[in-house]
């Protein structure tokens, strides 16, 4: 549906190299990166806002290089919704079949205002009223009203709570997925990328770092500034830790375990990559406990974090100093690039 | 207890001293208005300068600011739209510098302004101008230009940083949903700036009811012809006619007092 070709975008100092990438019709892609990274350049030049320096864009096979944004037949939620103020909620949702001078389909309407329970909060004068949820579905409403090509999000959930904002990314998933809209979603947030996304492209200083299917990417991270982004902390030396691999992670001189991946033993059970390790500072992030440990390998150390449930924690009571094993499962490890 | 009594104790004085430092500042401009509006009433006394306001050179002068005032309210605010949005949104080399030269008439004396209009007139190409299109020496349409000049400057100010409150992410949302650039600004920028746009009209229109020194060099005191209620005062504050002087300016203050009170009310609508 949407296929980017050497797409080169300059604007100030900032560059966009060279970027290509394709998404096919229904699906979901994430563009993940840190603030900086060109997301929102990339975002920009596809709705037709920026001009880029070469490359092109291609929207269902058509080259939109030279279509203004109103003419690309793409919606977009921006991170403030920008819902208009001075409309009522029925006015905003209708704003864009209006524009286009489109007949309201009364069938797609009510399977909208149905599916995204806006139903009672239609009629609603000021819509600024609405609480901040609410806003979301009107917005995506809004949005989806004009059956889209692509559907572009740029960081929509932000604002909310992160249990509405998992409830939002589940209804968004079930309502885009049953109208088979293809979306494009921007964001730094992981939860909210795997929560909704068929795709992820990693975008790192104004590159495309990796592309590829959401669990390849995320379990499978090409190199270390990847693996970094994607919260892979466990990122070492292969010669300062001598690990077995199960074959996944080639001869490479990196390797990336995810926190969550390490096991905690009391004594060593005869598995390979059991490392001693000493207990340095452990630190509760709302529903799990990180626990940073020092390996001492020869006459270097070599740093591991790990992840505990709060219930392994009490069993373990990994206080600081305390020592226990470390184990980095084979299939867990992946090779990674410098 | 001791502590809290020290800390309640220096906590209270110089909050009494600040109340009265802001109340005693606020009284002097407020006492200072109200004076000079008793001043005015009991100089004249309220029936005489109303009988001045039935006499046919003082309501001439009345509907000549009105219609002038109007006229290059409007004027000024068409022509301020596309300026300060464009200001406003688009960046150009030399931005910068337009902004500063706009800037120009509100900060010039208005006599000035009448001067170089004066003089612009005496070219070849304004004499054939006043000739051959219109003429606004001396004439009515002088006075609208004068107006307009000084208003559209303001005007642009106003609308400016009004435009500038809206996000464009609004207008690009509203072009990805179908409308080009026209339907945009009017289906979206132009609501959103209604506020922005009352003000500048209100503001434009009280300006240009005060304006004296731009109208009265390049129009002239002629009266029953260029004179507006400003030009009116000093007129008859000349032939000593007190009351015809004393009910335009009550005219003066009451409708701009109306369009100031207007003004606040449209921006406290706004928050």
């Amino acid at each position: 549906m949407i296929r980017i070709e050497g797409l080169n975008v300059r604007f100030g100092d900032f560059h966009l190299r060279d970027l290509s990438l394709e998404l096919p019709a229904g699906r979901t892609l994430a563009v993940l990166g840190p603030s900086g990274a060109g997301k929102s350049v990339l975002l920009e030049t596809v709705m037709g806002v920026r001009p880029p320096e070469s490359g092109r864009v291609l929207i269902a096979g058509v080259d939109v290089g030279q279509l203004p944004p109103e003419s690309r037949n793409i919606a977009y939620i921006p991170q403030d919704l920008s819902l208009f103020p001075h409309l009522s909620a029925r006015e905003n949702i209708l704003f864009g079949l209006r524009a286009r001078r489109r007949q309201v389909s009364g069938e797609r309407l009510e399977w909208l205002l149905e599916r995204l329970h806006l139903r009672g909060l239609v009629d609603r004068a000021d819509v600024m009223s609405l609480s901040g949820g609410e806003r979301q579905r009107v917005a995506v409403a809004r949005a989806l009203a004009v059956e889209p090509r692509v559907l572009f999000l740029d960081e929509p959930f932000s604002a909310l709570d992160r249990r509405r904002r998992l409830d939002t990314v589940e209804l968004m998933r079930d309502v885009t997925g049953r109208l088979n809209t293809t979306v494009v979603l921007v964001t730094h947030d992981l939860e909210e990328a795997s929560a909704l996304a068929d795709d992820v492209a990693v975008l790192l200083d104004g590159s495309l770092a990796q592309h590829g299917p959401r669990d390849e990417v995320f379990n499978h991270p090409q190199n270390r500034r990847v693996a970094s982004f994607l919260l892979m902390t466990n990122i070492i030396e292969r010669e300062h830790l001598p690990v077995l691999c199960d074959g996944t992670a080639p001869d490479s001189r990196w390797i990336g375990v995810r926190p969550e991946e390490t096991v905690l033993l009391t004594e060593s059970d005869g598995r390979p990559n059991c490392f001693d390790a000493v207990v340095e500072d452990a630190v509760l992030l709302a529903t799990r406990w990180s626990i940073r440990f020092k390996v001492p390998i020869g006459d270097r150390a070599v740093r591991i974090e790990s992840s505990l449930q709060p219930g392994r924690f009490r069993v373990l009571r990994p206080e600081p100093g305390k020592r226990l094993i470390v184990h980095l499962p084979p299939e867990a490890i992946v090779g990674l690039k410098s | 207890m001791s502590e809290t009594a020290i800390h309640t104790g220096r906590a209270q004085l110089p909050r009494r001293s600040f109340s009265a430092f802001l109340v005693g500042g606020a009284v002097i401009p407020v006492g200072t208005i109200l004076v000079l509006l008793l001043a005015l009433i009991s100089h004249a006394g309220p029936v005489e300068p109303l009988r001045a306001l039935a006499d046919a050179q003082v309501a001439t002068a009345v509907g000549l600011s009105l219609l002038c005032a109007t006229l290059a309210a409007l004027l000024g605010l068409v022509v301020a739209i596309p300026t300060a949005y464009a200001l406003a949104r688009i960046p150009f080399r030399g931005r910068q510098f337009v902004d500063a030269l706009l800037d120009i008439p509100v900060v010039l004396s208005p006599v000035a302004i009448g001067m170089m209009l004066l003089l612009a007139f005496r070219t070849d190409s304004g004499t054939w101008f006043q000739e051959h299109v219109m003429r606004f020496v001396f004439e009515l349409p002088g006075i609208v230009l004068a107006q307009f000049i000084v208003v559209s400057a303001l005007q642009i100010r106003v609308l400016k940083a009004t435009f500038e409150e809206i996000p464009p992410r609004t207008e690009l949302v509203a072009r990805l949903l179908g409308c080009g650039p026209w339907a945009s600004f009017r289906r979206v920028t132009l609501p959103l700036a209604k506020p922005g746009l009352i003000s500048a009209l209100i503001l434009g229109w009280g300006r240009a009811m005060g304006e004296y020194g731009a109208t009265v060099t390049i129009a002239g005191a002629i009266r029953g012809k260029t004179e507006t209620i400003p030009v009116g005062i000093v007129l008859n504050w000349n032939a000593v006619r007190l009351e015809a002087a004393i009910g335009l300016i009550l005219v003066l203050v009451i409708t701009t007092f109306l369009v100031l009170l207007g003004l606040r009310l449209v921006g406290g609508s706004r928050r």
